[in-house]
C-alpha cells in the first residue's frame, strides 16, 4: 500500500498540515521540524504526488512569468527579482518567452495550459488595448506587467515611463544640452513603453522652452544593443548634429556608446547620454552609464503580492488595481560634466 | 457529466490525439486545426485538467532547469537557449535558481517539488563528486563536468581546452606575465579548477613557470567580482601584460578597472574572457572571448533528457557530450576587428 501523508505525520509526530507545509516548501517552518518531517519522508519512502495534490487543493504552487525574452538583460534581471519574491512566498516560477510574437502572446494566455499554474504574471510586447477581450476570458488569476495594456480587468504593476524619461531629459537640459536625441522611438505608437517615453521627452523639452525637432527623434524598432549600434551609426553617417541622447533603454544606449567611441566622440564632453532600466552592465561600461532605475525589485514584489492575493481570493470580485513603481535617476560618468 | 476530450474531438471533427496536441501546446499543429479545436473547447466549456492528465500519463510536460542565477548573463543566455529548444519539443521549463549555498541547492534538488517535473537539467554550483548519493532519482542531465561518479548523462563545455586556447592566444601575442582571474579555492572539480588547469597547461607548454601570485581568487563570477579581483592585482604591484578571465562578466568588470587605472587595452594589458556573451561585442574595447557552444549545449541536453524521460530506468550507460569551442579574437587582445556588428563603413581608429 502506498505511503500517505498521514503515515509521515504519524512517524514525525506532527500534524498532516505540517507535513503538507514542508512538502510544499512554505517558509517559516522551524528547521528542526522540517528535518524531522524530511527524515520521516525518507524513511517511509513517501513520494508526494504533486499532481494529486493539485487536484485536491486546486493549487500547484507554480506561477508563470510570461516575458518577451531573457536575452534582454532587463527581463533577465526582472525574472531574477520575480523568482526571489516568489520563493519567499513559497511559489515557483515557470518562465515562458514569447519572443515578442503576437500570436504566441495570445496563445499563451488563451491556451488550456494556463491551468497548470495558479496565476500568471504577464508582460506583453505586441498585444494592446484592442486585445482586452482576450484577457477578459482568461480565468487564471493574472497580473499585468509593462505598458501595452491599460484599462484591462486585471491588476497592473508598471513603471513611470513618462515621468522617468522626463526626468532623464531634464537632467540633460540642466547640464546645458540643447540638441537632445530621443533614441528608440516608435513613431505613431500611443501605448507601450516607447510611446510613453517619447511623451516624457516632449514634456521636458516643452517645459524648458526647447523646440521639438523631428530629426532628433530616432526610431529604433528592437531595443537590443545591436539595434542601438546600427541606428547610431546611421545617425552619424547622416550628419545629424546633437549634444545629448536620451536612450529609451540601457541596451540601446550601450550599443550607441560603442559606436560613438569608435568615431572618437567623447562622452560626456561632446555627447552626454542617459539610458533607462539600470541594468548591471551600465555600472562597468566606459563611461559608466547614467540611467533611470525603474524600481525593478518593487515591481517584482508588488506583482507577486497582488497575484497571490488574487489567487487566495479567487472567488471574490474586487476592482483592478494599478501600481506605479518609484523611479530614481542614477547619475554616472556618461552625463557627469556640466556643459562647456 | 463533465465534458471530455472525446466530446471536443467529436465536435471539432479531429482525432483525440490532435486535441491532446493542441491542449499540450505542441508545435506543428496547423493554425486552422488549432483554432477549430480551440473553438470546440470554448463552445463546450471543456477544461482539461492538467493535473489529472499528469496523473494518468505520469507526465507534466514540464522540465526543470536548475542554475545558479539569471543575473549572471551566461545563465540568462543559456536559459533562453534551453527554453527555445524545449519549446520546439513541446516542453515548458521551470527555472530554479540555487545561488545561496549547498543547503539551498540540496533542498531544491531533493525537495518534493522536483516531482512536479518530468526531468531535470542541472547545472551544479556547490555540489561535487561526494554528493552523488544525494541526487534524486529520475531523469536528469547534468550541465557541466562529470562530478557525479559517471552515473548521469552530462553535457559540458571544453573548459580545459578552451582556457588553454585562450591563454595560448595571449601567448601568441607575445604576452608573458598573464594573470588568471577567477579561481575558487573551494572549487576543485568545477569550471574554475578546469579553466585554471587549461591556463597552467598553456604556460607550461610555453616554458613559462607557474607563479601562484598571478592566480587571482574570487567569490563568485559577476562583474563586481572581476572588478574587485583586478583592483587587488593592481594594488599588489605585480607587473602583468595579459589577463585570462574565467568568464566574460568578470573580464568586463576587470576591463573597467584597468582603464580607470590608466592602463591601455590591449597595448599595456591584453584581456580575454570566456562565454561569448552578446555584451562583449559592444564593450570598449570589444572583448576577445571563447565561444563555448551554448546553443549546442542546450540542444543536446534537452535531447538527452527527452530520451531519458521516454525510457526511464533503462540501464543505458550515461553519455558524456562536450560541445565544440572556438577562440573569438577581438580588440581587447589586439585583433583587427575594430567595429561592432552591423557596421557598414570601414571602422575609424580608436
Amino acid at each position: 500500500m502506498a505511503t500517505t501523508l498521514h503515515d509521515v505525520a504519524k512517524l514525525a509526530g506532527v500534524s498532516a498540515k505540517t507535513v503538507s507545509n514542508v512538502v510544499n516548501d512554505y517558509p517559516h517552518i522551524k528547521q528542526a521540524t522540517k528535518e524531522r518531517v524530511l527524515a520521516a519522508i525518507a524513511e517511509l519512502g513517501y513520494r508526494p504526488n504533486l499532481s494529486a495534490r493539485g487536484l485536491r487543493s486546486g493549487r500547484s504552487g507554480v506561477i508563470s512569468l510570461i516575458i518577451p525574452d531573457l536575452r534582454n538583460s532587463y527581463f533577465a534581471e526582472l525574472a531574477d527579482a520575480v523568482m526571489h519574491a516568489a520563493a519567499q512566498r513559497g511559489l515557483y516560477v515557470l518562465i515562458e518567452q514569447t519572443g515578442g510574437d503576437r500570436e504566441r502572446e495570445a496563445a499563451l494566455v488563451r491556451g488550456p495550459r494556463t491551468q497548470l499554474v495558479d496565476g500568471i504574471l504577464y508582460s506583453a510586447l505586441e498585444l494592446g488595448e484592442e486585445d482586452v477581450d482576450i484577457l477578459a476570458e482568461v480565468r487564471t488569476p493574472m497580473v499585468l506587467l509593462g505598458e501595452r495594456i491599460f484599462n484591462a480587468p486585471n491588476d497592473h504593476v508598471t513603471m513611470q515611463n513618462t515621468e522617468g524619461v522626463r526626468a532623464a531629459t531634464e537632467h540633460l537640459i540642466a547640464s546645458g544640452r540643447r540638441r537632445i536625441v530621443a533614441f528608440g522611438a516608435h513613431p505613431g505608437e500611443e501605448i507601450g513603453s516607447a510611446g510613453l517615453r517619447l511623451v516624457g521627452y516632449r514634456e521636458a523639452l516643452d517645459a524648458a522652452g526647447l523646440p521639438y525637432d523631428a530629426s532628433l527623434v530616432r526610431e529604433v524598432e528592437i531595443w537590443h544593443r545591436l539595434d542601438g549600434a546600427v541606428a547610431m551609426r546611421a545617425m552619424l553617417d547622416e550628419g545629424v548634429r546633437f549634444d545629448g541622447i536620451v536612450a529609451f533603454n540601457d541596451a540601446l544606449a550601450l550599443g550607441a556608446m560603442r559606436v560613438l567611441s569608435e568615431r572618437g566622440i567623447r562622452m560626456p564632453e561632446q555627447v552626454a547620454i542617459i539610458g533607462f532600466d539600470d541594468i548591471d552592465e551600465g555600472r562597468y561600461s566606459l563611461p559608466s552609464l547614467s540611467t533611470i532605475a525603474p524600481g525593478r525589485d518593487q515591481i517584482a514584489e508588488t506583482a507577486v503580492d497582488l497575484l497571490l492575493e488574487r489567487i487566495e481570493r479567487r472567488d471574490e470580485s474586487f476592482p483592478p488595481r494599478l501600481v506605479l513603481a518609484d523611479f530614481e535617476l542614477v547619475q554616472r560618468e556618461s552625463t557627469a560634466l556640466p556643459a562647456v | 457529466m463533465s465534458i471530455t476530450m472525446h466530446d471536443v474531438a467529436a465536435r471539432a471533427g479531429v482525432s483525440i490525439k490532435t486535441v491532446s496536441n493542441v491542449v499540450n501546446d505542441y508545435p506543428h499543429v496547423s493554425d486552422a486545426t488549432r483554432s477549430k479545436v480551440e473553438r470546440a473547447i470554448a463552445e463546450l466549456g471543456y477544461r482539461p485538467n492538467l493535473s489529472a492528465r499528469s496523473l494518468r500519463s505520469g507526465r507534466s510536460g514540464v522540465i526543470s532547469l536548475i542554475i545558479p542565477d539569471l543575473r549572471n548573463a551566461y545563465f540568462a543566455e543559456l536559459a533562453d537557449a534551453v527554453m527555445r529548444q524545449a519549446r520546439a519539443r513541446g516542453l515548458s521549463v521551470l527555472i530554479e535558481q540555487v545561488a545561496g549555498g549547498r543547503d539551498v541547492e540540496l533542498e531544491i534538488l531533493r525537495g518534493p517539488r522536483m516531482q512536479l517535473v518530468d526531468g531535470i537539467l542541472y547545472s551544479p554550483l556547490s555540489l561535487d563528486r561526494d554528493d552523488s548519493a544525494l541526487l534524486p532519482d529520475g531523469p536528469m542531465v547534468i550541465l557541466g563536468e562529470q562530478l557525479f561518479d559517471g552515473d548521469r548523462d552530462h553535457v559540458t563545455m571544453a573548459n580545459v581546452d578552451g582556457a588553454r586556447a585562450a591563454t595560448d592566444h595571449l601567448l601568441a601575442q607575445g604576452r608573458r606575465r598573464i594573470v588568471a582571474l577567477g579561481t575558487d579555492p573551494h572549487d576543485t572539480l568545477g569550471p574554475a579548477a578546469l579553466r585554471l588547469q587549461g591556463y597552467r597547461e598553456a604556460l607550461e607548454a610555453a616554458g613559462i613557470p607557474a607563479d601562484p601570485a598571478y592566480v587571482s581568487t574570487v567569490v563568485s563570477w559577476h562583474r563586481s567580482d572581476g572588478a574587485n579581483a583586478m583592483r587587488e592585482v593592481i594594488a599588489a604591484g605585480l607587473p602583468f601584460d595579459g589577463v585570462v578571465a574565467f568568464n566574460d562578466a568578470m573580464a568586463l568588470g576587470a576591463m573597467r578597472v584597468l582603464q580607470d587605472a590608466g592602463l591601455r587595452i590591449p597595448d599595456d594589458v591584453a584581456i580575454i574572457g570566456f562565454d561569448d556573451l552578446d555584451e562583449t561585442r559592444y564593450a570598449l574595447p570589444t572583448l576577445s572571448t571563447v565561444d563555448i557552444g551554448r546553443e549546442e549545449i542546450a540542444e543536446r541536453a534537452v535531447e538527452l533528457l527527452i530520451e531519458r524521460i521516454a525510457a526511464p530506468g533503462q540501464p543505458e550507460a550515461p553519455r558524456a557530450i562536450v560541445s565544440g569551442f572556438r577562440v573569438v579574437p577581438r580588440e581587447s587582445t589586439g585583433s583587427v576587428i575594430a567595429h561592432t556588428p552591423g557596421s557598414r563603413a570601414a571602422p575609424s581608429t580608436l
